[in-house]
């Protein structure tokens, strides 16, 4: 469990995005009720991945693969099948956690480069197969024409409406992320991600524990996904690429792994500095890493982790790379 | 170990490393509620038996049976279930859990709550969750860690770190407790202790596989010695006949020799060697 001055660090942080929520909410503007739809839909997937790599220690970079699968199911469902948009919805979230357990499997025995390689490979496999299957996916042209979500005869379409739908399902994945953070599976899930060995001498079954965090991560990732491709009427491969991959662990990383309120603050980041530097051009990028890069070196665990607790990016480096940062040095190793 | 039959039975159970036998045809019983231990030289096999006894390494052959099962190819986590439990030489703190959450995961099979009964927080649910709070605060007292519950684990000091990994072993509730070098790196007084609480688990019907280099302390304790060398049992049996026999003071120090006994500043500077030269 994360120290009491870092858990009420978290819940300031996490008041104060529900104050902005809502007060953008309120505001009326276009431009920044259009992002923060954009924020709510990339911290959805990032609250998911914090399960999986902040709380049970999981590098997976196929997390971007169920996003992928929620868009198109949604997309294809509506489309093709003529599915309600909410069945769709619903169906996307199913096979995003289906999925997940079944493609997660043979990679539990896998650990490190190798983990990282195996689910790189899906990830740009299941991204490849939507360019290329054009008579399934429209290839690279994607999915056009998703039909926006209405309840009964009131149409989710306008920005405003659909940003309420956003948050709620935002806050839905960060209830998920507390409670089962807080209860035994949490704990168990960070003991796995310490020592994984230790966990089984205790009794714990690490494989089962892996698959559960991972099948949350893709049920969030999906929902993620069939969000944005109603968010756009919109799904294509381009989005679910290397830069997603990026931006997915960005989120977590910046924001601070096995944090409440991190993946937003990650969300933010990853949404609104590209838009407010769009002058900057093709050097977006370049900034966007150099955070990246000033966060790791300044802040370690990121910008809301304890660096009491486990869950530090650095601990996923090999030993010699590792920094010793002097506010942690006190606990030694 | 005649008439009871044994908690834990290893038979010719024999592990190779490429071309190194670690364990070769060990055969080994430790009968319920006693205290057995293991002694040997450095490299004489001992860990990677507790390894094995333990279900992280799969032998290469014979067979292992707990309670009557076979448990040849189970893994650590169902053995844990099933009632074996143990410890590492390196104190193993599960970093970013406090000292209470630290005995609370090895509870975490004893929760019959779901993913579904945590997400509806059921008010069966927050009842198990309190009383195995209870329980593991229970045995934080036990060992006099409670007044260091909330603290990080790993800023614990040595020597209670020690006790942590005892008390979340024994949180498990084992019905064998394999020990690998508890003692090491203690003090008298804690090792003292540290008696008292292996006498106390035995007294409650655990039985205990005790590896130490600690030569005195482990004579002390146990009921029942096993002496390994190369991977071999040299000699196993009762305390005290153990500790008398030749084979035990051979396997550390060497055969007798009749002329130079001892190279003065090798073998006899190790202090289980300094032990059995004092008889």
């Amino acid at each position: 469990m994360m120290s009491r001055a870092w858990r009420a660090r978290d819940g300031l942080v996490l008041a104060a995005a529900a104050v902005a929520v809502i007060a953008t909410g309120l505001s009326g503007s276009s431009y920044w009720i259009y992002s923060l739809c954009l924020v709510g839909i990339y911290a959805i997937v990032a609250v998911g991945f914090n399960i999986a790599l902040g709380l049970a220690g999981q590098v997976s970079f196929a997390q971007v693969a169920f996003m992928a699968v929620g868009g198109y199911a949604t997309g294809l469902l509506t489309t093709k099948a003529h599915a309600s948009p909410w069945l769709a919805l619903l169906a996307s979230v199913v096979l995003g956690a289906v999925l997940a357990f079944f493609l997660n499997l043979p990679f539990l025995r896998l650990r490190g480069h190798y983990l990282g390689m195996a689910t790189l490979a899906l990830a740009l496999g299941v991204q490849s197969f939507a360019e290329n299957a054009g008579g399934i996916t429209g290839g690279a042209l994607g999915v056009f024409g998703v039909p926006s979500l209405t309840l009964g005869s009131f149409s989710l379409a306008a920005h405003s409406r659909f940003f309420v739908l956003v948050w709620l399902a935002c806050g839905l994945c960060l209830a998920v992320y507390q409670l089962t953070a807080r209860s035994h599976i949490g704990r168990a899930w960070r003991a796995v991600a310490a020592r994984p060995d230790v966990s089984a001498s205790l009794g714990i079954d690490v494989p089962r524990a892996r698959i559960l965090a991972l099948v949350l991560a893709g049920a969030m990732a999906a929902l993620s996904g069939g969000l944005l491709a109603e968010f756009l009427n919109y799904v294509a491969p381009d989005y679910f690429g290397l830069v997603m991959i990026g931006n997915i662990f960005f989120m977590v990383i910046v924001g601070g792994m096995g944090s409440l309120a991190g993946p937003l603050v990650g969300a933010a980041f990853v949404v609104l500095v590209p838009q407010e530097m769009s002058s900057l051009g093709q050097w977006q990028g370049v900034v966007l890493l150099a955070i990246l890069l000033g966060v790791l070196v300044l802040w370690p665990t990121g910008l809301l982790g304890d660096p009491s607790a486990a869950g530090s990016i650095t601990a996923l480096l090999p030993a010699r790379l590792r920094a010793r940062p002097a506010r942690v040095a006190e606990n030694g190793s | 170990m005649t008439a009871v039959s044994p908690l834990l039975a290893a038979s010719h159970v024999t592990k190779a490393f490429g071309g190194v036998v670690a364990v070769d045809d060990v055969s080994l019983a430790i009968g319920p509620s006693t205290v057995h231990g293991l002694i040997g030289p450095n490299g004489a096999g001992k860990s990677t038996l507790i390894s094995l006894l333990s279900g992280f390494t799969r032998p290469d052959n014979g067979e292992i049976r707990f309670d009557g099962q076979d448990v040849t190819r189970v893994g650590p986590a169902r053995l844990a279930r099933l009632g074996l439990a143990r410890t590492f030489q390196a104190a193993t703190p599960l970093a970013g859990l406090t000292v209470l959450e630290n005995v609370q995961v090895a509870l975490t099979s004893k929760y019959r709550s779901g993913l579904l009964s945590v997400l509806a927080r059921t008010p069966a649910m927050r009842r198990e969750a309190k009383a195995l709070a209870a329980q593991a605060r229970e045995l934080l007292a036990d060992f006099g860690l409670l007044t260091d519950a909330d603290r990080p684990a790993r800023d614990l000091p040595f020597g209670k770190l020690r006790y942590l990994e005892i008390a979340r072993a024994l949180a498990t509730r084992p019905r064998l407790l394999l020990l690998d070098e508890p003692a090491a790196g203690l003090n008298q007084v804690e090792v003292d202790e540290l008696a008292v609480l292996i006498g106390r688990a035995r007294a409650g019907g655990i039985a205990v596989l005790l590896v130490d280099h600690d030569v005195s302390f482990l004579f002390s304790i146990c009921d029942q010695v096993t002496v390994l060398n190369f991977g071999k049992v040299v000699v196993s049996g009762p305390a005290a006949e153990v500790h008398g026999s030749k084979l035990l003071r051979e396997a550390y120090l060497g055969p007798a020799l009749p002329a130079d006994p001892d190279p003065p500043g090798t073998e006899s500077r190790r202090p289980e060697a300094r032990h059995l030269e004092a008889q």
